[in-house]
């Protein structure tokens, strides 16, 4: 009972010295002389980013598709490790949709021979990209001005769809047709950036075919123009 | 492989055609800085405005000082023939800027005996933050707020003995004037021709009624007056108005703030009123250091000048960078931070001090939410941007009650008209510049209001709890301020306390090393204990 007694003074004591004073404002000041290492224009520095573009032929080889139909968004994390005040390696860790809206003309070929009302094939995957950043024009804790050059390994592509769309008698009729089989699961894109802080214009290039031989009929266009944005 | 190959060359021709940089002629600024002044002619009676030279005579600073001396024309001569063109050149830091396109012009510059350092200019953005409601009509509320931004400093004190900054001349660096030569708040200032210089350092011309409202907002908490209600201080006060910026957030150059303010100076300024400030885009926090940026070399020779600096601390305090920027770094830059009118205490945003080498700031705060013009009338907005020209304002009217304040004697007395002085912290200085001060000399008559008791494990504060019931004090009678310095009178912990009794403060003394101080004040009494 004494022990409880005690214990109940002791509590009520320090409700007392809590109330004893109502703090507006604090401040801790830390001592900011001493560069930090994380930020955007520091030595490491990560962020989320999202992009958007735009799927473009760049020759009459490749499968005829529809602009702006055919496009691609991706979002991911980029890493940055800054080696001096100009030059910084990094990586892009993404995930990334395509989707290119196949042209319904004679002569089509990819990815079969019918005309459909619309028809599309979509890939989607992840992807690490490395890259060089040079960065231009003097900055502080600022990700400024810089051009990125890098390639994007896409390995593996984690799934692909082709849709097709018609209407008959007034009829529609929408297939899609999931765990494709005839494309390569390993690609890689070549890439460069150019940016101002949180916006950059990006274009990316396909080397590799994106079929395996055996079903490679013609080849999709490999050209993407895009933009993205960071959250930083 | 073909295929492959050809493949690689559309690759590389498509990051050609992105990067058109690579290919094109690209020209660079530069500063060029001269070793000397040899055989340069100077006039200061041609040159400076009555009023430069009165203050320059007033405070003993030699009419004849060789930084007002103008570049060498024989070594700009020189110069403009192996560069692509030449910009402004600055008789303070003795340099001029160029544009140079090829690496072979540069090797020739460096060969030139009577340059001192060649400089790679970059472009900079200017920070002009302040946020603005748009409800544009003149209630009550406006109309107490408009007077509480004022009277919080003692304006009223100013206004009965006749003080309105009169025959002070102050010039502001902002990014645009818009407003000035229509609005009602500047027909006061307009009828007596009192805006006796305009330039635009962007455009090289006088008109500077255009571009960011930014510059006729901070004019009127200066001088401005609304349906015969003072908006600032100064209301008889002469003003100079620069345009160094081009937009909110343009891209600039810090050498338009250093051309304005030696213009200031040889037309007679005897106040610079800047709310302007550079962060994040081009320094790093830890470069605050109060002689790293053009613009803080430009303003500490302006202070050298006799010339009272007065720059915004700027409006980080709740982001990322949270320090202060540059020029508020300057060691004679009269740093101003942001009040809160409906707490009297720190605003959230306002940038905190120190300075890098551990240097007070900001000096002294103003309320940071104030009325000021909108385009129809005026308006409640935001910033430390606005709490900078009511302390510039509040330092004509200064000047003008005693002449012999000029340059750092004003800055010092100010920070001593402080509310808190003795007492300073890195989010309110020494508090908010009190005319009593100057007027009523006021600073004599501090009372006791709390005292320490120590115990063997404690350390408390208790203040005389009758005084609470004294009504004469202005602001929130009931805020506390402390903070804890370390050995070497480094703040490490600052607080507000709110009094509702007696025994305001009890710590334990385990949080203290030894050579801690703790350092109280509550309604004009500070006292500090050293552990």
């Amino acid at each position: 009972m004494k022990k409880i007694l005690i214990f109940t003074v002791m509590i009520l004591a320090g409700l007392y010295r809590s109330e004893s004073q109502t703090v507006l404002f604090h401040q801790q000041v830390k001592d900011y002389s001493v560069p930090p290492d994380n930020g955007p224009g520091l030595k490491s520095y990560s962020v989320m980013f999202v992009g958007l573009g735009l799927i473009l032929p760049v020759s009459d080889t490749t499968a005829a598709i529809r602009i702006p139909a055919s496009f691609y968004y991706n979002i991911g994390v980029r890493t940055k490790k800054k080696l001096t005040h100009w030059l910084s390696l990094g990586s892009d860790f993404t995930f990334a949709y395509e989707s290119f809206s196949i042209r319904q003309e004679e002569g089509k070929m990819f990815p079969d021979t019918v005309l459909h009302k619309k028809q599309s094939v979509s890939f989607y995957g992840i992807s690490l990209g490395p890259y060089v950043r040079i960065t231009y024009g003097r900055h502080g804790n600022y990700l400024g001005k810089f051009v990125d050059a890098g390639v994007h390994i896409k390995c593996p592509y984690i799934g692909a769809t082709q849709y097709s769309k018609d209407i008959n008698d007034d009829m529609k009729t929408k297939v899609n047709i999931k765990g494709l089989k005839y494309y390569n699961i390993f690609n890689f894109s070549p890439y460069v950036r150019l940016g101002f802080n949180r916006y950059s214009f990006t274009a990316s290039y396909r080397l590799l075919s994106m079929f395996k031989e055996e079903y490679y009929k013609k080849e999709l266009p490999p050209l993407m123009v895009g933009f993205d944005i960071t959250f930083n | 492989m073909r295929k492959f190959k050809s493949k690689i060359l559309a690759g590389f021709m498509v990051i050609m055609m992105t990067f058109p940089v690579f290919t094109g002629k690209c020209q660079t600024r530069y500063r060029i800085y001269f070793t000397d002044k040899k055989g340069v002619n100077f006039d200061p009676y041609a040159y400076f405005d009555a009023k430069a030279i009165e203050r320059r005579n007033s405070l003993g600073i030699s009419l004849y000082d060789e930084s007002d001396y103008p570049v060498s024309s024989e070594y700009i001569r020189t110069i403009s023939e192996i560069v692509d063109s030449t910009g402004f050149a600055s008789r303070w830091l003795n340099f001029i800027s160029v544009y140079i396109s090829t690496g072979q012009q540069l090797e020739k510059l460096k060969n030139l005996a009577f340059i001192r350092e060649i400089e790679k200019v970059p472009e900079v953005i200017i920070v002009l933050t302040s946020t603005e409601s748009v409800d544009d009509s003149f209630d009550n509320d406006l109309v107490k707020l408009m007077n509480r931004q004022l009277t919080r400093m003692g304006g009223d004190l100013f206004v009965k003995n006749n003080i309105n900054g009169k025959g002070v001349r102050i010039a502001v660096f902002d990014g645009g004037f818009p407003w000035v030569n229509t609005h009602p708040a500047f027909e006061h200032i307009r009828k007596d021709s009192r805006i006796v210089a305009t330039y635009d350092f962007v455009k090289k011309r006088e008109n500077v009624y255009y571009g960011n409202k930014h510059g006729a907002m901070t004019l009127a908490c200066i001088g401005g007056k609304y349906e015969g209600k003072k908006i600032g201080h100064a209301t008889g006060a002469e003003f100079m108005l620069a345009k160094t910026e081009v937009n909110t957030e343009p891209y600039s150059e810090e050498e338009n703030w250093l051309a304005a303010a030696e213009w200031a100076d040889k037309n007679g300024a005897s106040i610079i009123s800047s709310s302007l400030g550079y962060t994040y885009h081009r320094y790093f926090n830890y470069q605050m250091d109060g002689k790293t940026s053009l613009v803080v070399k430009a303003a500490n020779m302006a202070a050298r000048k006799g010339i009272l600096v007065v720059n915004a601390a700027g409006n980080e305090g709740d982001n990322e960078w949270k320090y202060l920027n540059t020029p508020a770094d300057g060691d004679s830059v009269l740093a101003i931070g942001g009040v809160d009118p409906e707490t009297d205490y720190h605003m959230g945003y306002s940038s905190y001090g120190p300075t890098v080498d551990r240097r007070l700031k900001p000096n002294v705060s103003a309320y940071s939410h104030v009325v000021t013009v909108s385009k129809q009338g005026v308006n409640p907005a935001d910033g430390t941007s606005f709490a900078t020209p009511l302390v510039a304002g509040f330092a004509a009217c200064v000047i003008q009650y005693n002449k012999n304040l000029k340059g750092m004697n004003l800055f010092h007395e100010i920070e001593k008209s402080g509310h808190l002085y003795p007492y300073f912290d890195y989010a309110h200085g020494y508090g908010i510049p009190q005319a009593s001060y100057f007027i009523k000399n006021d600073s004599a008559t501090v009372k006791k209001t709390f005292e320490f008791i120590e115990t063997e494990s404690r350390m408390k504060v208790v203040v005389d709890f009758g005084i609470l019931n004294n009504t004469e004090w202005f602001g929130d009678a009931n805020l506390l301020y402390f903070h804890i310095e370390d050995k070497d009178g480094m703040i490490k912990d600052l607080y507000v306390v709110k009094v509702e009794q007696k025994e305001v403060l009890n710590l334990d003394k385990l949080r203290f090393e030894k050579g801690d101080r703790i350092m109280v004040h509550f309604r004009g009494y500070t006292a500090s204990v050293t552990f």
